[in-house]
């Protein structure tokens, strides 16, 4: 019980398996796959186990398809897992799932929970009504999110009408309105400039720090990651294959951002896989600067260094890179979820 | 109801249609003036019953009808994330007021019907006043009809065309007395999809056309117990949801 207390979000051997009809191929086949059906299953989550104690700001990764929504879904009572038990703030979001629902917060990025055709303030009127908020409570509510995300700005305007970087703060203010305990976020920042993520960024670390708010938050930006997040979990084919702190994921994976150099000339000296020391020698003895050579395109005389950004700024890199041959443009590619899931596969 | 002309342009194609369907059955008892021994005025009432169920049914359940997109979207995320029965936070979303002409339209074939019936003797006043709560077990009963068929969405994700069928279709069937179906298209529409429990039956032993007491019982009783088969069905249902990837 003292565990159920202390813990806001519990999973255990978390499976969830969807059983998907499939089609008979041919003109009969729709006809056939009436009397016959045919079933392959889908494991989209495969026995997943963690903790998350109230308080903590855990983001949740992996590739599309990995079962990160699945996951997040269970998590808030939508779905009902194949197997295995949850408990969020001591409930079982299943069978309790009205209970839960008023001590949690949900966003979907990619869809909103607000009033498609009302002025955004009727949404949360409705939203405060429907939480039983307190007039007194909803007007603070008011003061407080037009301070911290901008919502004044666009009260009388119809959701529909809200650019996406709008919609979503309408959204995460909607979700906060009855001061859930957790809150969980799928991919907010999907899809927004970088203005926007920064700003979004923010609130969520001020909600995290000024309320104590629980957050479990899936992204395919490792940035949102690395400004939000102490603890990670990365999941890949419905296992986590990962769970901890960023900066051990770093020691084992690295964050690899990837600078394109185009020489004028194929560059001398230059082997796919040869590490590059800080003076641009293709040094043997250099391990510490962690700056690996990729990829080489011969034709274009483009040559891909993957180093770590949080180790060596991208001018030194660069810097480095042009005693290889004059440079004529370069390029930098932010890392993917996908390449440090490769990465943690292959160092383990 | 923001928008006044589309509501009463709605308001216009709806009792359009709801005249259509009673032309129908009307041109058909003007050409042989009976029908399996049910008069015009009687034929009224029998309508009249359905239509007033099925306009209420239409008015508070409008989101049953569309539940299909919920499904297929997963919009019925957001509403599995409310702390309210999925049911209530799903009907409490839209109000299709335009089909209060269906209720206006049946209130008034009763308005028009029942002084003719009451002056020949064939229905008393306490007959007027079953016929009235029978419009509320009509309703229950579509309700329940459409209820579970909704929930069939949960595993079949397409079901527009079996609301047609169980629905559409028998509410359509029911405008009719029963006596002109063959015996097993009879006990369809009372056993299996009870629609015609929530006219046929009372009316027909209100009117003396045969029947017993339990006639007037047993329509509420079939209405409330549909009603919790439906509704096991719609929570059953809720456990096989499968959302939509993103």
């Amino acid at each position: 019980m003292k565990e159920a207390c202390e813990m806001a979000i519990v999973a255990r051997d978390l499976v969830k398996v969807y059983r998907i009809a499939q089609r008979w191929p041919g003109v009969l086949g729709g006809l056939r796959t009436l009397f016959s059906p045919k079933y392959h299953d889908v494991r989209a989550v495969q026995g997943i186990n963690f903790d998350i104690p109230a308080g903590q700001f855990v983001g949740y990764v992996g590739p599309n398809g990995a079962g990160k929504s699945t996951t997040v879904k269970m998590l808030a009572g939508i779905l009902h897992p194949t197997s295995g038990t949850i408990t969020v703030n001591g409930l079982s979001p299943q069978s309790q799932r009205q209970r839960l629902a008023w001590q949690i917060g949900v966003v979907f990025g990619q869809r909103t929970q607000l009033w498609w055709d009302l002025p955004t303030v009727d949404s949360f009127e409705l939203l405060a009504a429907m939480y039983e908020v307190p007039r007194n409570d909803y007007l603070d509510f008011m003061k407080t999110f037009s301070d911290l995300l901008g919502i004044n700005e666009f009260l009388d305007t119809p959701v529909r009408r809200l650019s996406l970087g709008q919609r979503m703060r309408a959204d995460l203010a909607a979700a906060l309105i009855h001061r859930p305990r957790v809150l969980f976020l799928d991919e907010p920042t999907i899809g927004l400039d970088v203005v926007a993520k920064s700003r979004i960024r923010e609130f969520l670390q001020q909600i995290n720090e000024s309320r104590g708010v629980t957050i479990l938050l899936t992204t395919h930006d490792l940035r949102d990651i690395e400004e939000l997040c102490k603890r990670v979990m990365v999941i890949n084919h419905g296992r986590l294959v990962y769970d901890g702190s960023l900066s051990s994921l770093r020691d084992s994976a690295g964050l690899p951002t990837v600078l394109s150099v185009k020489y004028d000339s194929l560059p001398r000296g230059l082997q796919e896989g040869s590490l590059i020391s800080a003076n641009g020698d293709g040094a043997r003895n250099n391990h510490d600067t962690g700056w690996t050579v990729e990829s080489i395109d011969r034709p274009t005389g483009t040559v891909r260094v993957a180093f770590d950004r949080n180790r060596s700024s991208a001018p030194s890199v660069i810097w480095a890179m042009r005693s290889f041959g004059e440079i004529m443009d370069v390029s930098l590619t932010e890392p993917l979820i996908e390449e440090i899931i490769k990465r943690l596969l292959k160092s383990e | 109801m923001q928008y006044r002309f589309d509501f009463l342009a709605s308001c216009a194609i709806q009792a359009t249609m709801g005249l259509y369907d009673f032309l129908l059955v009307a041109v058909i008892l003007w050409k042989f003036k009976t029908v399996a021994g049910w008069s015009i005025y009687e034929v009224g009432v029998l309508y009249a019953a359905s239509r007033v169920g099925y306009g209420a049914y239409r008015m508070v359940c409008n989101e049953l009808e569309r539940f299909e997109n919920y499904i297929v979207t997963g919009e019925f995320d957001s509403i599995l994330i409310r702390p309210y029965p999925t049911l209530f936070v799903l009907l409490s979303r839209d109000f299709d007021f335009a089909r209060v002409t269906w209720m206006v339209q049946g209130i008034a074939l009763l308005v028009i019907c029942a002084p003719t019936l009451i002056r020949g003797g064939t229905l008393t006043w306490t007959g007027l006043f079953c016929i009235m709560l029978t419009c509320v077990w009509s309703f229950l009963l579509h309700g329940a009809v459409a209820l579970g068929t909704a929930a069939a969405a949960f595993w079949i994700v397409r079901i527009e065309e079996l609301q047609v069928f169980t629905l559409n279709a028998t509410s359509s069937a029911t405008l009719y007395p029963l006596d002109i179906y063959p015996g097993w298209l009879r006990a369809v529409l009372l056993y299996v999809i009870p629609i015609g429990m929530g006219n046929y039956v009372p009316v027909r032993y209100v009117l003396g056309k045969g029947g017993t007491p339990m006639s007037l019982v047993l329509p509420p009783l079939v209405a409330v117990c549909s009603l919790l088969v439906a509704y096991r069905l719609w929570r059953w249902g809720e456990t096989k949801y499968h959302s939509t990837g993103s």
